[in-house]
């Protein structure tokens, strides 16, 4: 037993290290072979910013390494920048590392300078000497140390090269505790940074009075909500004034151009450049990004991804159904009666069954392949080959990744909107993202169309579904007031993506799926037992005939499927096969029936799951209002198109 | 000659002379390297779509819009 004086020395060694950098830089991949596989990831604090953090054992300390998010600058421009400077700020860490990427020196010291600025302990990681390296430069780590005057080690994380030094020069840093002196900017600004600290005389001790008078002179969003005497508030205004009208620029454009004349010229002054033939990365460009061709490359990778993503998918939840089938009779067998076995074997397991068999190898399968596209670059280019199209949509480019990753699951899709800007872009994009068909929708397009029609038939259910989505985005677009910003997004080079932050990033998405959309699957099921016992179906069915027969032109025992479809789409599928006591749907259903039956089932309203991802992030009005809209437009829809294949095919 | 940065053809270079925008819009570009004086160099375009521009080594994708109000002197 230790005692309580033992307990906070231990408690006291514990050093906190933060991972701050650019986005690409290499931060994960630092991360992970620091903390190796002793780490958690969860969400900052009432944000959906992931968060990860991992502990380590080195030489006799224990080390507590945050990752920070991927962020350019440290204004208050997203909430990744307020989210890394807000516990920069709080004082927790005893040493920032800041990785910066030395294939892109300049735009990496200029976040490096605004981290100096708070004045912490800090070491630099000079990470990807590599890869500048194959692009011709070559970098000098001590010059950067010496004109920063902190510590700088140069690393190769990929590879695992220069952390041990990393490690060991931070808690060396972060024993000393020493506050590091920002380096100064041109002397004219610092005269007017100057002349605030003066006036400020002490307030908000918390924070760096330099840092403090820069982020007044910039007009900082956060800042300026704190209250500050009048004199420095007037001192500020006229500080200001006479920049502005010096250099006839905005004044944070004269304090960025600062930042940026400081690190281009210890940029200039620590790397050289040699000339090498153009990196792969570019020559691929050419092809990627090609005006012709970078589309074709697009089709094709996705549609090989996809249709082999789903086949993988079908044979591997084959196999995990034929395992799970084993514990049905042992469930049955429990010695209760017979009610509560069907209760804990269709309510209770029922439901985590299909949310594994769903969620394993479709889902799973997927998000790995996302995150892999996402960390060699490739997803930027899909945003940048497609800004043209999401315009007229509403959406920028970036419009794309949501709408993508609807088709794993659309409760991550949904929350993935956060990387657009505007209110109006997320609308627009969850509404979109709730149209796409995921993974159990695919089930049911797959499992009914594609076994019993073949599939160029499920293929044209994808294609009407995207015809659906760019019709919806459209009107939308047209008569939602606002306007789309343009894209502004960083085209990162293509690399080979490391695996572990690969498999992580998948693993953050279909965790958003496992406490989401798995507890309300599960709760569904076991609703729908309680009234299959009950018998209430019968009357859900006649209550619903008008619209699923006369005008959906579908057996009437469809009805009560499409109400349990809302729990769990796929639910619509597995429960006409125990209805009808068949799985050969030719029986029950003719071609036109399926067709309309698998068309319906995907549009015509988000699962429960997704409503409540719509409620998060929208709030209630707006997901009341996208849930009714949407099955007003499917049944509008579908119903047309089935009179239209009556009056046709009969 | 002064000419919108949306108007370059790849490959062309030009230093910036002014980005007319709304605070946070020039603000944001200032953040990641569009700042007067600073060299650009377009690398692809898509028709009537974004342009990837280069700024410091690192390439960004620039909606229309936006290159539209980055005003280039061509070099």
């Amino acid at each position: 037993m230790l005692t309580l004086s033992e307990k906070s020395s231990v408690i006291n060694r514990e050093i906190t290290i933060a991972l701050a950098g650019n986005p690409n830089a290499g931060k994960s991949v630092v991360f992970n072979q620091i903390t190796g596989g002793n780490q958690i990831i969860g969400n900052w604090p009432g944000k959906t910013v992931e968060r990860t953090e991992g502990w380590i054992n080195y030489r006799g300390k224990r080390l507590r390494i945050v990752d920070l998010p991927g962020i350019y600058s440290l204004s208050t421009y997203t909430e990744e920048e307020l989210i890394a400077r807000e516990f920069i700020l709080s004082g927790t860490p005893d040493v920032i590392i800041n990785i910066i990427d030395a294939s892109l020196l300049e735009r990496s010291l200029f976040f490096t300078l605004q981290l100096l600025e708070l004045e912490k302990p800090m070491v630099i990681a000079v990470n990807q000497l590599d890869i500048a390296e194959a692009k011709g430069l070559k970098t000098d780590v001590n010059t950067i140390s010496k004109l920063l005057n902190i510590p700088a080690v140069g690393i190769i994380a990929t590879k695992g090269k220069g952390l041990n030094n990393l490690l060991t020069t931070s808690i060396e840093q972060a024993e000393k505790k020493e506050e590091l002196k920002p380096p100064a900017y041109g002397s004219e600004i610092e005269k007017s940074i100057q002349s605030i600290v003066d006036s400020l005389k002490g307030l908000y001790p918390e924070y760096p009075s330099r840092w403090l008078a820069i982020k007044l002179i910039e007009d900082d969003k956060e800042i300026k909500k704190l209250p500050f005497p009048e004199e420095v508030l007037e001192r500020v205004k006229t500080l200001k004034d006479e920049l502005e009208k010096t250099h006839g620029e905005p004044v944070e454009v004269i304090i960025s151009s600062e930042r940026y004349a400081l690190a281009s010229r210890i940029a200039r002054s620590s790397q050289y450049y040699v000339k090498t033939r153009m990196p792969l990365s570019q020559r691929l460009d050419t092809v990627f990004l090609h005006p012709f061709f970078g589309y074709i490359t697009m089709g094709i990778i996705l549609f090989i991804a996809f249709g082999g993503l789903f086949e993988i998918g079908g044979y591997l939840s084959g196999l995990l159904e034929g395992l799970f089938s084993y514990l049905e009779p042992v469930i049955m067998s429990l010695p209760f009666s017979k009610v509560i076995n069907e209760l804990l074997w269709n309510g209770v397991l029922g439901g985590l069954i299909s949310g594994i068999t769903i969620a394993l190898p479709y889902i799973l399968p997927f998000y790995i392949f996302l995150a892999f596209l996402e960390n060699s670059g490739y997803l930027a280019r899909i945003a940048f080959l497609t800004d043209t199209l999401m315009h007229k949509l509403g959406l920028h480019g970036k419009g794309t990744i949501p709408i993508i990753m609807g088709y794993g699951c659309n409760v991550p899709a949904i929350l993935g909107t956060r990387i657009l800007e505007s209110r109006r872009e997320r609308l627009i994009a969850s509404f979109l993202a709730t149209l796409i068909p995921c993974s159990a929708r695919t089930v049911i397009i797959l499992g009914l169309v594609g076994v019993f029609m073949g599939p160029w038939w499920a293929l044209i259910i994808y294609i009407i579904d995207l015809i659906v989505i760019y019709a919806v985005g459209y009107i939308m677009n047209r008569y939602s007031p606002g306007e789309t910003p343009s894209l502004i997004m960083e085209v990162p080079d293509i690399r080979v993506p490391v695996l572990k932050p690969t498999l992580r990033q998948a693993w953050f998405r279909i965790k958003e799926f496992l406490t989401i959309a798995l507890p309300y699957m599960i709760a569904g099921s076991f609703v729908l037992e309680i009234i299959k016992i009950a018998n209430w179906f019968g009357p859900i069915n006649r209550v619903l005939s008008p619209v699923i027969v006369k005008w959906l032109g579908l057996p009437s025992i469809t009805g009560i499927t499409l109400i349990f479809g809302i729990l769990r789409k796929e639910l619509t599928l597995i429960l006409l096969a125990t209805f009808s006591n068949t799985t050969n749907f030719s029986l029950i259903l003719n071609p036109r029936q399926m067709f309309i039956f698998s068309l319906f089932t995907t549009l015509y309203i988000p699962c429960l799951a997704t409503i409540i991802a719509l409620k998060r992030e929208l709030g209630n009005k707006d997901a009341i209002l996208l849930t009714l809209g949407e099955v007003l437009l499917a049944v509008g829809l579908v119903g047309i198109l089935n009179q239209i294949l009556i009056h046709f095919i009969g | 000659m002064i000419k919108t940065l949306s108007s370059l053809g790849i490959g062309e270079k030009g230093t910036i002379v002014r980005i007319e925008g709304g605070r946070g819009l020039v603000k944001r570009l200032a953040d990641l390297g569009f700042i007067p004086e600073q060299e650009v160099e377009v690398v692809r375009v898509a028709p009537r779509g974004p342009l990837a521009v280069k700024v410091r080594g690192t390439v960004y994708a620039l909606g229309r819009g936006i290159a539209e109000k980055i005003y280039v002197n061509i070099i």
